[in-house]
Order: C-alpha cells, then structure tokens, then sequence
C-alpha cells in the first residue's frame, strides 16, 4: 500500500527561487520599459569585504540629463547566503526622532531575534518589500519628477531643433541666387 | 581659483542676511548649504542685487545640500544622487581640471540613537559610492565636503573601510591601501589641523554644552576632504566665526538664537 510522500521542509523551499539581484534586475528592465526608456532602470552588484556582505543597488539613470542617477535602493546579503537580506530605502529609514529613538532601542536579542522591517527571508518576501519601495510616495514623486525634467530637457532641444531648422530654411530662402558664372570666366 | 562656502544653516532665516555678507567679505564662488530655511531663489535674488556675478542654484531633485554658484551653469553637471539624498555627486569643469567631482554630503546626526557603528556604516557605503563614481568617470580628482556628523577622528572618517582620511599630506600620498584582497582610496583631510586654538579662527565648527564626563565641546562635524591629487590645489581653508560684520557666537559658541549651531567652513581651491 502506497502513502502520499509527506515534506516537513519548509515550503518556502522550491526549485523557482530567484536571487534578490535577478528580481532586481527584471524590475529594473520593467521600468526602461514603463517609461520608453526616459528612465532606465540599473541594478548592480558589489562586494563589501569587511563585513564580507554582497550589496545590491537598483538605480534610476536618466539618459536625457546627461545619465544622472538616482539611488533608489541597497540591499545586503551575507555574502553567499543570498537571503536574508535587508533593504535600505527611504521608506524604511526613520522619519521621526521617536522612530529613529524606538530604531536604535530594538537591541538585537540573540535568543528572540525580530525580524527587522526591511528584512527578506525569501525571494516572495523580497518581492513584497521591493514592491512597497518601488511604489512609497517616496520614489514615485522622485521617479515622476525626474520624468517631467526629462521631458523639459527634451521639448527644448526638440524647439531648438525646429528653431534652427527654420532658421536654415529662412537663410536659404533670402539668399541671393547661385551664380554660375564661373565655368564660362574660365573658358575665357 | 575658487571660493567654496560650506554652511549647515539650522533652517534659520536669520543665515540669508549673513550669506549674502560671506558673500562680499569672502568673495565666495559657490555656496553648499545643508538645511536652507528658504527656496534657493530667493538667496539668489538677494546674491545678484550685489552684481558681483550672476548666481543661480543648481537644483536636483531629492538632494539635502543645496547649491548656489555664480560659475557658469554649464560647467555644472549632476551625476548621482543616492538613497534618501545624502550625498550628491557634482561633476564641475574648470580650466585646469576638466572633470572635477564635488561628493556634497549631509550624513544623519549622532542624536536619535545614531551610534557610531551606524555612522561607520554609513561612510562605508558612501565611500563605497564615491568610488563607483570615480570608477564611472575615470576621475579620481574628487572633493568631499558637507555636514558629516562626525569628527576628524571618528571611526567612520579614519577606517581603511570609511572614508580612509588622512591628517597629513605625507600619509594621503601613500599608495592606496591593501585591505583585505581590495584596494582603498585615501582621502587627504586637512580640518585635523583646525582643532583647537593654536589656529586662527574657532575650536570647531559645532559646540556641544554638556556636562557629560568626557567632553571636548568642540566638534569638527563640517569638513573639507580631498584625493591626493587635488590636495596641492588647497590654498586656503578656515572656519568662520562671523561674516565681517556679525559674529556667530553667543557666548563663546554658535548659537541657533543668532544664526546656526554650526559654523561655515570656507575652502577655496587652486582649480
């Protein structure tokens, strides 16, 4: 008689897990795409040897001003461990003296650890926390403002385009006649 | 050359005034200011009644530190920006160094809970940053000024792992430092010779009344640091108690009450 093979591994183990770097990666793709490129999305990835930590950035570059870029986000992971890992964003950084007071009283207790509100313990969890970045107030109205600067810098050109292009069209038009006199000057 | 002002401005609008006599005492170029109580336009408008030059702030979205300078607009270029606006990174171009990197920085306060593993955290990620930047650019020619909330001689501004500053020119010259299996960058960072009152000017550049057992009082928060191969370019650099017409102390130390709990730092650079 058969029985159903029963898993007491956690089920957060299974073969689809994706490092914090790839979901990075794709969203930083999803955001050259959103935006038609004004903004482009980069992720990177370093090595913190000191601390032997492996930091992830996912930047906003903006082609039109020049490839300025914004940080909207680090993450750290031990270094080969992958997770957990824990999101710096302005979302998580304190914005009172009373946050940044309860922040720097949560001492670490070896034996009741908590859970840290910008910690990942798994590619699912990773995604929920990068969603709530990627859309705070926070790097929306950094995301849309860099968009309307954007645009700025490029309806000028666009009207300094035209302008020039008109300007040559009028240069042309009040010219005086090509001469063509010089062959026959030539054959004299 | 060039005439930088660092100020941390506490927000007081009382501070505008005294910009705009920095300005005349000092023949200040560019002025990078934490905690501006106003719009930048209107410190622009009261620099230009002057007609020394034509000053304009160089906005970014996001940043702390803003930027009011009466070079031309077109030899500013902002690069980078990161998380929560700590640290922006400038490119400005002058005649002798084509591509300049001025890494404006207002790091969070010790108050709060802050602790100095913290703050050491933080260099190590911004020092980390500035060179991604150098790398990016190909320019090791770069300038870190701001409002640091630390002194000389904290572990964040000292580590190989920090910003690696160094107190004399002979130690910032070294090599760059193996630590590790990785390279660090050394930054030269001359406001070591600014403690105390063998100097000309104030002790520091933030005073800390406290009657806690161990206080030096003054603090050296506000600096100035520079890569090996700008820190020859240094001509001049001090901490200003007043603005040649008002003094910034009360009591003895910068008070809130007059104008900033901070005191401007003026550098100015052979560039």
């Amino acid at each position: 008689m058969s029985t159903a093979l029963e898993s007491l591994w956690s089920p957060d183990i299974k073969p689809t897990i994706s490092s914090p770097f790839v979901i990075l990666m794709q969203q930083a793709d999803a955001l050259t795409r959103q935006t038609d490129g004004l903004l482009v999305g980069e992720g990177r990835v370093r090595n913190e040897e000191e601390k032997s930590n492996e930091i992830f950035t996912l930047d906003i570059v903006v082609p039109a001003l020049g490839g300025y870029r914004q940080r909207i986000l680090t993450a750290s992971c031990r270094a080969g461990m992958v997770y957990p890992v824990w999101i710096d964003a302005e979302l998580f950084r304190p914005k009172t003296l009373g946050e940044a007071l309860g922040a720097a009283t949560t001492v670490p207790n070896f034996f009741e650890r908590k859970k840290l509100p910008n910690e990942a313990v798994s590619d699912q969890e990773f995604r929920e926390l990068l969603e709530r970045v990627l859309r705070s107030a926070e790097v929306t109205s950094l995301a849309t403002s860099l968009i309307a600067r954007a645009n700025d810098v490029l309806s000028k050109k666009q009207l300094k385009a035209k302008e020039s292009a008109k300007a040559d069209v009028d240069s042309q038009a009040t010219s005086p006649p090509e001469e063509h006199g010089h062959g026959e000057a030539t054959t004299q | 050359m060039i005439s930088f002002l660092f100020w941390n401005l506490a927000d007081n609008e009382a501070t505008v005034p005294a910009l705009v006599r920095l300005a005349v005492t000092y023949t200040v170029d560019v002025f990078l200011l934490a905690e501006c109580p106003v719009n930048t336009g209107v410190l622009v408008d009261r620099l230009n009644e002057l007609r020394r030059g034509a000053y304009q702030a160089h906005e970014q979205i996001g940043h702390k530190v803003r930027v009011v300078s009466r070079l031309p607009a077109e030899h500013w270029e902002a690069l980078f920006n990161n998380v929560a606006g700590d640290m922006t990174v400038w490119q400005f171009r002058t005649k002798s160094v084509p591509f300049l990197l001025l890494a404006v920085v207002h790091l969070p306060a010790k108050s709060g809970g802050v602790r100095e593993s913290d703050q050491h955290s933080w260099a190590q990620s911004l020092a980390g940053e500035i060179v991604d930047i150098e790398e990016e650019y190909r320019s090791c020619d770069t300038v870190l000024v701001g409002d640091l909330n630390m002194n000389p001689f904290d572990p964040g501004m000292v580590s190989v792992t920090g910003f690696h500053g160094h107190m004399t020119k002979d130690l910032a010259r070294r090599a760059d430092r193996r630590h590790r299996g990785k390279t660090h960058r050394r930054f030269y960072n001359p406001m070591w010779g600014l403690f105390g009152d063998r100097t000309p000017g104030p002790a520091g550049t933030y005073y800390w009344d406290s009657s806690v057992p161990s206080n030096h009082h003054w603090h050296i928060l506000d600096q100035v640091l520079l890569r090996p191969s700008l820190m020859n370019r240094l001509l001049h650099l001090q901490i200003l108690d007043g603005d040649g017409d008002r003094t910034f102390l009360k009591n003895g130390a910068p008070s809130k009450d007059l104008f900033s709990d901070h005191l401007p730092i003026l550098f100015q650079l052979d560039v």
